[in-house]
């Protein structure tokens, strides 16, 4: 059951001031995904205490970096369940976890961060995991 | 952290391996390692009945992507229990 809308206001709130884009419903989950060409980031955000201490600050940390990917988007798990499960269904043979992280390049999955790998580690050791996966599979400026 | 949980054990909410004595193999979300026993949520089991998979393989898999959580609360004797790692640490 989600929980009260105010209540996790804070917790979109400290991904959307970063930049990164709320797909609330399946249609906007789809037209994310529709833009296969490129690079894409999807955060499954989520209410616990691995989000708010890790997932959620490696994620604001790993958008300072030079080279990002071209979308960064997120829903939320627990909250926004249709769009959740519609994202989820894009890389539907990963087993389902939140938070976690999905790094899509021109349509393909070609990075993952499961719940497991964000609860076992610092903010600075995910952001750097992360930030590994832009310069491996995100165009530069000077390519794009 | 500490308002809600119980910050005293440092494998609480740590996603771990339990290998046992008897050589089974669980992942799942650490509660609790006590004296008598081991308590885990959202865990999962190999099993070699249902999967062609190789032990090594699945656990890597299960490190790398995550798993399918079975069982959402397993406690196990301690005393069956061999090692306790981080999953992370398989990966």
């Amino acid at each position: 059951m989600p929980y009260d809308p105010q209540l996790v206001a804070p917790m979109r709130e400290e991904l959307t001031r970063a930049g990164v884009q709320e797909l609330l419903t399946a249609q906007e989950v789809d037209d994310w995904f529709g833009q296969r060409e490129g690079s894409g980031l999807l955060i499954v955000n989520s209410v616990c205490g691995c989000a708010a201490g890790q997932a959620r600050p490696s994620v604001i940390q790993a958008l300072q970096h030079s080279n990002l990917p071209q979308r960064v988007a997120t829903v939320f798990a627990g909250q926004d369940l249709e769009a959740t499960e519609k994202a989820r269904s894009y890389f539907a043979d990963i087993p389902p976890s939140s938070p976690s992280m999905a790094l899509f390049k021109d349509g393909e999955l070609v990075h993952f961060l499961p719940r497991h790998r964000i609860d076992s580690q610092p903010a600075e050791a995910i952001a750097a995991e992360l930030t590994q996966a832009f310069d491996r599979h995100c165009a530069t400026a000077s390519e794009a | 952290m500490g308002l809600f949980h119980d910050t005293s054990d440092p494998m609480h909410g740590v996603t771990v391996v339990v290998e046992t004595h008897d050589d089974e193999l669980w992942v799942g979300r650490c509660n609790r390692v006590e004296e008598g026993r081991v308590l885990l949520f959202e865990s999962d089991r190999f099993d070699a009945a249902e999967t062609a998979t190789p032990k090594s393989d699945w656990l890597q898999r299960a490190a790398m992507v995550g798993f399918h959580p079975r069982y959402p609360k397993l406690e196990l004797p301690r005393d069956r229990v061999k090692s306790i790692r981080p999953l992370l640490e398989y990966s």
